[in-house]
Formats: C-alpha cells, sequence, structure tokens
C-alpha cells in the first residue's frame, strides 16, 4: 500500500514538491495506478528475456571525426542568467 | 479555385504545372489561418514572414528552371516537440514557453531540403501526454468537425490544421497513439512509421523507445508524400534504422485502376472481437469496412494476440519509467524556466521544475521514478520489459501468415472538453487499440472509416516492422473502393 511518505519520498527524487492539501489526493491516485499496473505480475516471465528496444540491429558506433558545434553563445542563449561565457548558478561551495 | 481545400500532391502539380505560385499557396493560408485560428487554436507559434520568404524562394527556382524538391511549395505544420533553429519550441509547456533551439531536428532539415514550407508550430497536450491536447499550456485547440469537441492528441493541433485547411500537411509524434488518435477524431489520414524509420534527432523526448513521428494529410497519397520525404537513415539517432530507405513508399500502386486489395491477408484480433465496442454504430462501420476489404479480394482471418490484455500496464510502466529519466534533465540551469525564488541549488532545481511542469506532467514523472525506484526496479520495470517481448512476439507470429491487422483505432467519438472522461473502461479499451503497436515498434495508420452522429471514426491498418508498403496498400485500396 503507497502511504503519504511513500509518495513525499518519490517526489523527492524526482525533485517536485507538491502543497500539503495535495498530497492526500495525491496518494491515493497515486495508489489506483500502482494498483492497476500490479496486474502483469500474474504474468508467467520465466525465462523471458526482457526487450529494451525493439530494433534488432546492433547499436552503431560513430567513426572519430572532427564535427560543427554550437557556437557558444548559442548555447547560453537559452539560460536565465551567465556570466563570463558560462551558466550562473548560485554559489555552492565556501 | 480555394487553393487551401487542395490536397498537398494536387498544389504541388498546379505549381509545376505554372498555374499557381509558391507564393499564391502560402497567401492562401495564411488567409485561412487568420481567418479560423481564433476558433480552432491549432497553432502555437506561427511563422508567416519566415514562410513567405521560403515561397519566394521556390518561386524563384522555378522561374530559373532549377530543380525543386518533392514538398515545393507545400506548407506544413510541424508539431511544437520538433525543434526549429530559430523558431520557438515550446512542447506546449510553461517550461519552455521561452526556448528557442539553436538547431534544426533532422526531420525538418528535411523538409527545407525537399523545398517544404514550415508555416507554424502546433499546439499539443504538454510534453505530448495526453489524449485530448487539454493539458497545453497555450489553451486547448477545438476540433473542427464540432468545436465543442476536443480533437483528440497529443498531436491534435497538427490533426486539428490539416482538417481544417490551415494546412495540407503536418507532423506530429506518436508514443501511444498520439498521431493515430487525433487522427481518428478529426476525420484526416494520420500514419505512425515503424521504430526507427524517421529520425528523432531534435525531437524533445518523451518514451525514447516508443516514440516515433509521424504525419497527417488528407488523403492517404498525401501523407505518403510527406513520409518519403523525411524517412531515411540517420547517424545522429543511434536508432534510426538502416531498414529505412527513403522513395520507396508508392511506385505502381499509383496506378488506380489497379485493385490492391486483392489477395491480401487481412487479420482481425479475437481480443478484439470479444472486448466489442459499447457505441454499436461504432462497431457497424467497422463491421462494413472488413466487407470492403472483402468484397475486394482481400482473406480475412481472426488471429490471438494473447499478451494484450497486459498491453496498458506494460506501456504505462515502460512510458512513465522513460518519460522520468528523459525529463530530468530539465533543471532551470541551460535553459527551460528557472524558479527566481531558491537558496540552495536543490531548491533550484526542485522549484523550477514545480513550476515548470504541469499537473499530468508531474503524475507521469512520479509513477515512473517509482517504478523505477531501488526495490521496485525489478517487479515493475524489469517485469514490463519482458511482458513487451511477450506482446511483440504475439505480433511476429500474427504477421508470419498476415500483411495487416485490422482494427478501430478508437472505441470512442470525440468527446466534449471538461467532459470528465465519464466511462473509464471504454477509455481503457481505447487505448488498447493505439498502445500495443508502439510496444512492438510497429508501423500503423488511421484512415477516415466514416462517422457515427456526424463525428469521424478511423480505421486502423497495422503492419510488420518496416512492412509500411503493406499498410499503404491497404489503405490506397480501401480509400479508392469507398470514394
Amino acid at each position: 500500500m503507497i502511504t503519504k511518505d511513500d509518495v513525499l519520498y518519490i517526489a523527492d527524487i524526482a525533485m517536485l514538491k507538491f502543497p500539503e492539501e495535495e498530497i492526500d489526493m495525491f496518494t491515493e491516485k497515486f495508489a489506483q495506478v500502482i494498483g492497476f499496473v500490479d496486474t502483469i505480475k500474474e504474468v508467467n516471465t520465466e525465462d523471458v528475456e526482457p526487450t529494451f528496444m525493439v530494433s534488432d540491429e546492433a547499436g552503431e558506433l560513430k567513426d572519430y571525426e572532427e564535427n560543427e558545434t554550437l557556437l557558444r553563445e548559442e548555447v547560453l542563449q537559452n539560460t536565465v542568467e551567465q556570466q563570463y561565457g558560462y551558466f550562473k548558478i548560485i554559489k555552492v561551495v565556501e | 479555385m480555394d487553393i487551401t481545400s487542395l490536397k498537398a500532391w494536387e498544389m504541388k502539380e498546379k505549381l509545376l504545372n505554372k498555374e499557381i505560385s509558391s507564393k499564391d499557396i502560402v497567401e492562401a493560408h495564411i488567409k485561412r489561418i487568420e481567418e479560423i485560428e481564433p476558433n480552432i487554436n491549432a497553432f502555437i507559434t506561427l511563422n508567416k514572414e519566415e514562410a513567405l520568404k521560403a515561397a519566394d524562394a521556390v518561386d524563384k527556382k522555378l522561374r530559373n528552371n532549377e530543380n525543386v524538391g518533392v514538398l515545393a511549395g507545400v506548407p506544413i505544420g510541424i508539431k511544437d516537440n520538433i525543434v526549429t533553429k530559430g523558431m520557438r519550441t515550446t512542447c506546449a509547456s510553461k517550461m519552455l514557453e521561452n526556448f528557442i533551439p539553436p538547431y534544426d531536428a533532422t526531420v525538418i532539415e528535411k523538409i527545407k531540403k525537399s523545398d517544404g514550407i514550415i508555416i507554424g508550430k502546433t499546439n499539443m497536450d504538454e510534453f505530448a501526454m495526453g489524449g485530448s491536447t487539454e493539458t497545453s499550456y497555450f489553451g486547448t485547440t477545438k476540433n473542427p468537425v464540432d468545436p465543442s469537441r476536443v480533437p483528440g492528441g497529443s498531436s491534435g493541433g497538427s490533426a486539428a490544421a490539416v482538417c481544417s485547411n490551415e494546412v495540407p500537411l503536418a507532423l506530429g509524434t506518436d508514443t501511444g497513439g498520439s498521431v493515430r488518435q487525433p487522427a481518428s477524431y478529426c476525420g484526416v489520414v494520420g500514419l505512425k512509421p515503424t521504430y526507427g524509420m524517421i529520425s528523432r534527432y531534435g525531437v524533445v523526448s518523451m518514451a525514447n523507445t516508443l516514440d516515433q513521428v509521424g504525419v497527417f494529410g488528407r488523403d492517404v497519397k498525401d501523407a505518403v508524400l510527406m513520409l518519403n520525404a523525411i524517412a531515411g537513415h540517420d547517424r545522429r539517432d543511434s536508432t534510426s534504422s538502416r531498414r529505412s530507405n527513403s522513395g520507396v513508399f508508392i511506385g505502381d500502386d499509383d496506378n488506380e485502376s489497379i485493385n490492391l486489395l486483392e489477395g491480401l491477408k487481412v487479420a482481425l484480433p479475437k481480443e478484439y472481437a470479444e472486448m466489442g465496442v459499447s457505441n454499436k454504430k461504432i462497431q457497424v462501420l467497422f463491421d462494413e469496412a472488413v466487407k470492403v476489404f472483402e468484397r475486394q479480394g482481400a482473406k480475412i482471418d481472426f488471429v490471438s494476440i494473447p499478451h494484450l490484455k497486459y498491453a496498458l500496464e506494460t506501456y504505462y510502466i515502460i512510458m512513465t519509467s522513460e518519460v522520468s529519466s528523459n525529463l530530468a534533465r530539465f533543471d532551470g540551469i541551460r535553459y527551460g524556466h528557472r524558479a527566481e525564488d531558491y537558496k540552495t541549488l536543490d531548491e533550484l532545481y526542485t522549484n523550477s521544475r514545480t513550476e515548470g511542469f504541469g499537473e499530468e506532467v508531474k503524475r507521469r514523472i512520479m509513477i515512473g521514478t517509482y517504478s523505477l525506484s531501488a526495490g521496485y526496479a525489478e517487479e515493475h520495470y524489469k517485469k514490463a520489459l519482458k511482458v513487451r517481448t511477450l506482446i511483440k512476439q504475439d505480433y511476429d507470429n500474427a504477421f508470419i501468415d498476415h500483411d495487416i491487422i485490422l482494427s478501430l483505432t478508437s472505441t470512442m467519438l470525440p468527446f466534449e472538453f471538461n467532459s470528465i472522461i465519464n466511462d473509464p473502461v471504454e477509455m481503457y479499451k481505447s487505448d488498447l487499440y493505439t498502445v500495443p503497436i508502439n510496444i512492438a515498434g510497429l508501423c500503423s495508420m488511421s484512415i477516415p472509416m466514416g462517422k457515427v452522429d456526424g463525428l469521424p471514426v478511423g480505421l486502423q491498418i497495422t503492419g510488420d516492422r518496416f512492412m509500411e508498403k503493406n499498410i499503404i496498400k491497404a489503405a490506397l485500396g480501401y480509400e479508392r473502393a469507398v470514394l
């Protein structure tokens, strides 16, 4: 059974926050969904290999070669704060 | 002549015969958009000036007798989760409200190279999560057939734009039915190719092993024109396939005197027949469509897809797991919404994500994070991947003796806005028609097969991986037989 603490724990890993008044409703909905997907436990999957990708082609490696990359200004054009050509965030070390 | 009511291939013919110019085509569509957009809201961002410039460039090429590409002069709508250099790409989310991509997706490069004209970015459910285009941060899109109803989703803007003659062609993306279901609801053709057929480079990932770019047109020939222009292997997408050579989908099939349905081996999943459809009028339409195939000489057979009944659970676990992983990149630092209020780096991440994402997106990230978390990964995520193997095998078996599978695209009619989905069982059954196709990576399309109470209903034609030619043949054959 999913508890309110489970929801808070998952929210913390997912880097999301929910207002106190929404947590109970969310826990209930969450439990419903998890209850629903739990039915696949009844499928017998002994000796069945997992399918991560449907393609049967092996992943390809690219040759190492010089390529054009984005310009520094292009990379920085969508950030909120930048300084000296870098992304700016708050100070994390003293 | 109303240019906007022509098919894309008709526009192209008239352009090449010098009956109309590319500028005429684009201006007619801009006028149509200006008239109807206040009522439909199919677009998030319009690209009028650039579109007119691109049209002038095509006209100049034609004046100089230079070769032009396969999409010459044709206006195209692009779902707003496909990045366009210099043109805002929002994924219909507050998170990317002001995001201007510094590069073009491969499909956009291909459209430009083929002389297609990008007229704007279409509305969608936020990050492609939804089936009604109601979760968009930029307001809902209305179904042009009945504006009190949803256009379907998540590619609802693209379907509505094609339906209402705002554009003849559009791109969408399909993770669990997001091209086929809105095509069904708006009465247009929507084709989701095989996984790996079209490059996903520059397509914002939702669930990367299920996502595939799809195409919309008002007839089968138009959808195929669009598909031919964008299919093909791309070294920048490691999941794109070497089997996806472009330009091979219509050859002799274009000769209208040929009966394309003769001898076609058609399978009907018996699990769908057993489930039934609550709206009997929809069932009647489907039965009639099957009879059309039969009368034209197709061989109809029932097959069993035994693990179909676990498809939705499997889909939800895999999809949400991939969503939680793919959307981890939105951290508020390099691009996207950044909260103003934070004291630590963790707060910057958490507050930016909490403010930037809508409710449905957060719900899916949460479920996915749970499925992947320590202690549950084995019994949820790994288990779902194994059931995926079984579902894929079921379809592999069905295609040993059959060319296509026929089903409904959706068991529901387009519903009214804010009508709380009052029939969850029907909703559940409905998704069971589109979702398994993505799990198995198959190709599939929805084509109009008539109306119930004035609302469009789609026929879903599914083929084996990289057997697009079979579903296109069947769709063209059906279209010719009923028109």
